[in-house]
């Protein structure tokens, strides 16, 4: 028996007729906790993007990820749960919250009628402690765990790379990259912006590690052209990075160049073993992107394959559109070389017309096409017939081949994308003194950013609201485009602002070459006419379904005249997409 | 506050001088042999009469235990944290009851929290804040807070799935992704 427990009531009783020590809180106003004091969590709903930084963190494993809304790209539709008997208040989830939307309040009491309670998901589960999140514990911009701003890229000096086509981004050092790896908090939302699915975060973890080959090997689980999207990808990845949210998303491109930089020789670190043959054929018309991908993991798989290309080299656009400055020819040999290396046959200088067609449709079990997009779109106005307006395609084509073209002292560039970045960085390499008119404002351009300021940086003037209105002969030999303002008009709650003209006044260039890069189509002539009647297309775009089947047997498409992103990545993608269309549509046909 | 720490530097030995983090608040770490006396020359000569509070540090990297001693001046509206260092493996001091008998309470906090022993407190073995605590003391940094969330936790929640987060988003996207 426990005595003391029999007498201790007693001594409560001493009490019974003395006043209380306690006393009621004076105006039932209860004291507000200090700044900073870690309450409880709060979760700004419309920030928060469930990279799942916070459950990954947290020591006690008091955080579980809940699926709340369907994931979108950069979002993964889960949201943090928090169960209060874990949690240690340490705040580690607050500090390392990329979006930042993870705070805490000041508040000090809840009281609950059961602690199962003390589980809930902040920003869904109202508990009116909500308001307070003002003084409660925020993340520190001193002590910042993330580390916001990447390492920055070493370039030629702009003065100097003008005069050259030697690569302007000179490419990280060993200990750059390393530093910049480090920055990755690993979530992996950046997946959801890569048209080909690359397994990001796992390559930068192994460039964090010091392990670039590794790095290498699963950079080539997907993608065989990496060097080439380490240095010219869209990078659609980058935007979805939650870094970016508070500060600069990590340099993927420039990491996943690094490490395909490091490797003069591809064959002897990819581990790249070709299944033996397995009899059956598959016939590539067009030596991109989206071809190539498809011959190497067809290849991989033990399928025959053999390329058509009209080219000297394989590689596509990203040959013979992109200028050198960016992609030079070293970094794409190399590329190909792996490729051919696991037995990918590539026929160079071999266009494809009807008959050609025809007979690679009969010989092969499938035929994937992928010809791009070559032909340059027209501004549809009048005088563009004249001799000195120049698709933009056709001009980088025959500087890339090595041919050479008059564009004259002057130049202007009609268009706002990566192209017309292209055509106006080369003609002022050329000597010509060139620059940019666009229809919309430089906000608007979809050039890539990066490739914007590198313009600016090189001295060339992006002039915008500009619409052309006729191509007229100009004085000497010159020729002349006729112009007219836009003011930008916002039509919709949401939408793109357009540029309307301004009627009455017309100004004018007078230069000695107009390069119209607005943008490109498939050109599909070499199809032969009964196929091509019978193929189902997307206004200029060959429809394809999610394995990149057309509607004509045997026959698959990818890459610009069958997406409309028409970037190398996508391109990619669809290679990938069709090696899995092409096996399933082989193996089932037996 | 200057001429203070000058003072004090003519009698004790001054381990480390620290500027706090805002204007009226400085650190000196002090050796541990002579804080009693340190404390006594800044309560009676200068009005350093209030011990705000005591608090701990573990340096677990360092096998030590820091005590910190948090005075306030009325008079100059000033703070002043005297801190020693212990060894970790003998958390062992003596109590500054005699000089401020507050202490008793934050002592009490720390021997449960860190398990530091304060020779000369009489209540410090009495429960603080923990009940039935059968474990090494959680303020320690080996004190396994995973483990104790588990084995006193459980899973609470668990008609909510335990997820990997990372493998959902790498998975969200598409079934063609790993070969």
């Amino acid at each position: 028996m426990d005595i003391k427990g029999i007498l201790k009531p007693l001594t409560a009783w001493k009490r019974a007729f003395k006043p209380p020590h306690t006393i009621e809180v004076p105006n039932k106003v209860t004291r507000e906790g200090a700044e900073r004091y870690r309450g409880f969590h709060v979760n700004d709903m419309d920030k928060c993007i469930g990279c799942g930084t916070c459950a990954a963190i947290c020591e006690n494993e008091a955080i579980k990820m809940i699926p709340i809304n369907d994931p979108d790209k950069g979002n993964s539709g889960y949201r943090p749960r928090i169960d209060y008997g874990r949690c240690c208040w340490c705040a580690l989830c607050v500090d390392i919250c990329p979006t930042g939307s993870l705070e805490m309040t000041n508040e000090y009491t809840w009281v609950r009628e059961t602690g199962d309670e003390f589980i809930f998901t902040p920003g869904i589960d109202i508990i009116g402690h909500e308001d307070k999140k003002d003084k409660g514990f925020k993340k520190d911009d001193k002590l910042n765990f993330l580390h916001l701003e990447r390492v920055p890229m070493r370039e030629l000096d702009p003065k100097e790379r003008t005069q050259t086509f030697a690569e302007a981004v000179l490419g990280y050092s060993e200990e750059e990259a390393r530093a910049e790896a480090e920055r990755c908090v690993g979530c992996g939302l950046c997946i959801s912006g890569c048209p080909d699915r690359m397994h990001i975060p796992d390559y930068i973890r192994a460039i964090a590690e010091g392990n670039d080959q590794k790095s290498l090997n699963i950079i080539y689980e997907n993608n065989p052209l990496p060097e080439m999207c380490g240095k010219v990808c869209t990078r659609r990845c980058e935007f979805e990075c939650s870094l970016g949210h508070l500060g600069e998303p990590v340099a993927i491109r420039w990491l996943k160049r690094y490490v395909v930089e490091q490797f003069d020789d591809l064959k002897k670190y990819v581990d790249a073993k070709p299944e033996p043959l397995n009899g059956k054929k598959v016939g590539i018309i067009g030596a991109g992107p989206a071809g190539l991908t498809a011959a190497y993991y067809l290849r991989l798989k033990g399928y025959e394959t053999e390329i058509f290309e009209a080219a000297p080299k394989a590689g596509g656009m990203t040959f013979l559109g992109i200028p050198k400055y960016r992609f030079p020819i070293p970094s794409l040999d190399k590329q190909v070389e792996l490729i051919e290396s696991v037995g990918v046959k590539i026929n160079y200088n071999s266009p494809v017309d009807s008959k050609k067609f025809k007979k690679i449709y009969d010989k092969y079990d499938a035929v994937f096409i992928a010809t791009g997009a070559p032909k340059g779109m027209s501004m549809r106005i009048d005088g563009e017939d004249h001799p000195k307006v120049l698709a933009a395609i056709d001009f980088l084509k025959t500087i890339n081949l090595g041919g050479t073209v008059d564009i004259g002292k002057e130049v202007v560039v009609v268009g706002g994308g990566n192209v017309a970045i292209d055509a106006v960085r080369v003609s002022k390499r050329l000597g010509a003194n060139s620059y940019i008119a666009y229809r919309r404002r430089v906000v608007d351009m979809p050039a890539d950013e990066e490739e914007i300021e590198a313009t600016e940086a090189e001295g060339i003037p992006i002039y915008t609201q500009i619409i052309p209105l006729r191509v007229e002969d100009g004085p000497k030999g010159k020729v002349k485009l006729i112009y007219g303002k836009a003011k930008m008009v916002q039509e919709k709650e949401g939408a793109r602002p357009r540029p309307v003209l301004i009627e009455g006044k017309e100004y004018e260039y007078v230069v000695d070459s107009i390069i119209v890069a607005i943008g490109q189509r498939p050109d599909l002539d070499f199809i032969p006419e009964d196929i091509r009647n019978k193929l189902e297309m997307e206004k200029r775009i060959i429809k394809v379904d999610k394995r990149q089947m057309t509607n004509i047997d045997k026959v698959f498409a990818g890459g610009d005249l069958a997406n409309w992103t028409a970037d190398a990545i996508s391109a990619i993608a669809d290679g990938l997409r069709a090696v899995k269309g092409i096996e399933l549509y082989l193996s089932s046909k037996k | 506050m200057e001429q203070t720490i000058k003072k004090l530097e003519n009698i004790f030995k001054i381990v480390k001088k620290e500027k706090g983090k805002r204007e009226n608040l400085n650190i000196l770490e002090v050796e541990k042999d002579s804080l009693h006396a340190v404390l006594s020359y800044l309560r009676d000569n200068e009005s350093f009469k209030h011990l705000a509070l005591v608090s701990c540090v573990d340096w677990i990297e360092d096998n030590k235990f820091q005590l910190s001693y948090i005075l306030w001046s009325y008079q100059r509206r000033v703070n002043l944290i005297i801190k020693i260092f212990i060894d970790r493996d003998k958390p062992e001091f003596k109590t500054i009851m005699n000089l401020f008998p507050q202490a008793e309470v934050y002592e009490r906090e720390i021997k449960e929290l860190y398990g530091v022993n304060f020779e000369g407190n009489p209540t410090q073995d009495e429960e603080f804040v923990l009940e039935d605590w059968d474990q090494i003391p959680p303020m320690r940094r080996d004190f396994d807070t995973l483990k104790y969330s588990n084995e006193m936790f459980g899973d609470r929640d668990s008609e909510v799935k335990k997820t990997n987060i990372r493998k959902i988003i790498s998975d969200y996207t598409d079934e063609w992704r790993r070969k």
